[in-house]
């Protein structure tokens, strides 16, 4: 019965990735003195060099600075997005689990329905119900993300719900809301948390998705997918106005991935 | 494995109808969905696009717009309206063009499907080349290096990617046409953006059944009576791991129209991507909703296709067919 292996070293160096965007989220001028919203007009499209890790954008803005300052858009929204999807899946696919199988049938149906269209569109046609905005694009991605997680949720509890330990505690007296606080969340907890961080990384480049198109934050935001469209204009003069957050967002969304890995694996080691 | 509903009692024909019938509910499902979401949009796209006070309507006229762009005002019955003009391949007209959403998909459709087409095939190539290179690869650094290749691309931005191949094979190396639209050739550049996140996932699931076949006893047999490693590989590991990524492949039919949506706009196609972002500036509800069913129309019918794919391919399906048994392989 080992607790604690030793974790490789890339889920080393993501845990660490994650650290880093945690500190650019709570304290980005300790990582930059920069501003990211006003630029230094005669600096404007500069390639990389020592004052300027990333180069500079059209407007002179240091590249790097606004990657940093990114982190605020897209991060905490992608949470947000992710804690939409498991709190709405979690009630779908809880109810369709515990109550009878009339009802399961239904929302079994309507999860179904909801895989079958791509979550783009999915997201999509709420965010052309709410409108534009970061707050909508979080709550469009989050929507989307719903089915898959009521889809785990339910045959979680309904796998947990036949288990011995369960049909014991019943048989003993145990209620119903106790059978579901002291049995069923708890174990459901460890493989939807594992779930959750995977489409947390999703959600990160699904909200990107929707800013590079335009549907995010507005322009002089530095969200990392509005910065690369914006970088297209200059792609043949500055190819660091697109390179570097592209770069950002796809490190961070590989280091939540691995985490995601690592804590299956770790969920999976124990006895 | 998905193949645990392979006939056994009822036949093949059965077991066909069962599915065309789920696929049929599923669609009706997305249309009913997408048509009680749609519904719900606070301001409608003929109040704005007509309340615009340049045009110099008046409320009267605006209101008899409002009727022929939409049917009637009472929902149930708009939900069968809609439903049958649907049925006859009827979508309505799109509010910020004036024309119907027919005529927009007979040249967009076109586009987009060329370029999933693409997508697809690549993807195949690279999951196919993955798997190879994984396994048969002379050095073990370099084995891995090519398994860790799926979870890198699952993690790619679309858009991102096709602006870096833009960059490099267009700019730099002057290879490929960045423009080109009617060519197969100017394809190959949007295509190969699609293809790598929707290849990650089955390339992914085929190097986990690899190498769950390759610790099968019958491949230690084959493996002991000499057979080289290239021949197990592709005569007998293959064929039996390669059906879980070509379930895999046929629900990516619908991510790749949604991919399309965000490389055609990298690449300047005027597909159904562009339509789709218009419609969602526009608030062109008539217009999204059949994005939405065609997305959902690519992924179950594609879904059916595989189903009756699978029996063929298959080798446990196979031989149980042949024995006469009805033991499917799950």
């Amino acid at each position: 019965m080992k607790r604690f292996s030793i974790p490789s070293p890339l889920s080393v160096l993501s845990a660490i990735v994650i650290g880093v965007c945690m500190i650019a989220i709570l304290w980005p001028s300790a990582l930059t003195s920069g501003d990211p919203a006003t630029g230094v007009a005669p600096e404007h499209l500069l390639p990389p060099d020592s004052a300027h890790w990333c180069g500079t954008d059209q407007l002179g803005r240091d590249v790097l600075t606004r990657i940093i300052y990114g982190t605020r858009e897209t991060l905490p929204a992608a949470f947000v997005a992710t804690m939409t999807g498991i709190v709405l899946g979690s009630v779908i696919g809880g109810f369709a689990a515990l109550s009878g199988p009339a009802v399961d049938t239904l929302l079994s149906g309507v999860i179904d329905v909801l895989l079958a269209i791509p979550e783009l569109l999915l997201a999509l046609t709420v965010v052309i119900l709410t409108g534009f905005g970061p707050i909508h694009a979080a709550l469009a991605v989050g929507i989307s993300q719903t089915a898959g997680f009521a889809r785990i949720v339910r045959n979680l509890v309904r796998t947990l719900r036949s288990q011995t330990y369960v049909e014991a505690a019943r048989l003993s007296g145990t209620g119903f809301w106790g059978i579901v606080g002291w049995h069923i969340l708890p174990n459901a907890f460890r493989p939807l948390l594992g779930m959750g961080i995977l489409r947390y990384a999703t959600a990160i480049l699904s909200l990107a998705t929707l800013g590079f198109l335009g549907y995010s934050a507005p322009p002089p935001a530095p969200e990392w997918g509005l910065m690369i469209s914006e970088g297209r204009d200059y792609l043949a003069t500055a190819w660091w106005m697109t390179t570097f957050p592209g770069l950002a967002l796809l490190t961070v969304a590989l280091a939540a991935n691995r985490l995601s890995q690592a804590m299956t694996n770790a969920g999976e080691e124990r006895p | 494995m998905n193949v645990s509903h392979f006939p056994e009692r009822r036949g093949l024909a059965g077991h066909f109808l069962v599915q065309v019938g789920r696929a049929l509910l599923i669609l009706w499902g997305a249309f009913t969905l997408t048509f009680t979401l749609l519904q719900m949009m606070p301001g409608d796209a003929v109040m704005i696009r007509f309340m615009d006070p340049e045009l110099g309507l008046s409320s009267e006229q605006i209101k008899t717009m409002r009727v022929l762009y939409s049917g009637s005002s009472n929902p149930v019955f708009q939900y069968f309206h809609t439903l049958w003009q649907v049925l006859h391949g009827n979508f309505g007209y799109s509010v910020q063009l004036g024309v119907p959403v027919g005529k927009l998909l007979s040249t967009a459709l076109p586009v987009t499907l060329r370029l999933a087409g693409v997508g697809f095939l690549l993807s195949l190539v690279w999951t196919l080349a993955v798997a190879v290179g994984a396994s048969l690869l002379p050095m073990r650094a370099l084995r891995q290096a090519v398994h860790a290749l799926p979870g890198l691309w699952s993690a790619i931005p679309l858009y991102w990617s096709g602006i870096l191949i833009i960059q490099v094979l267009s700019f730099r190396l002057h290879l490929l046409p960045v423009v080109g639209v009617g060519t197969w050739k100017g394809m190959l550049l949007p295509g190969l953006t699609v293809s790598l996140p929707v290849a990650a996932p089955q390339a992914k699931l085929l190097l986990q059944k690899i190498e769950e076949t390759e610790r099968l006893p019958f491949v230690m047999a084959s493996r002991t009576r000499g057979a080289s490693r290239v021949s197990v590989f592709f005569r007998h590991i293959l064929p039996n791991s390669v059906i879980p990524s070509l379930t895999m492949a046929g629900l990516s039919l619908g991510e790749l129209i949604a991919g399309a949506i965000v490389t055609e706009t990298v690449f300047g196609l005027n597909g159904l991507g562009q339509m789709t972002r218009d419609a969602v500036s526009g608030q062109d509800v008539a217009v999204l909703q059949a994005v939405v069913l065609i997305g959902a129309a690519g992924f179950v019918g594609a879904n059916l296709a595989v189903d009756l794919l699978i029996p063929l391919i298959d080798p446990t399906l196979r031989m149980a067919h042949r024995i006469g048994g009805g033991k499917s392989g799950s």
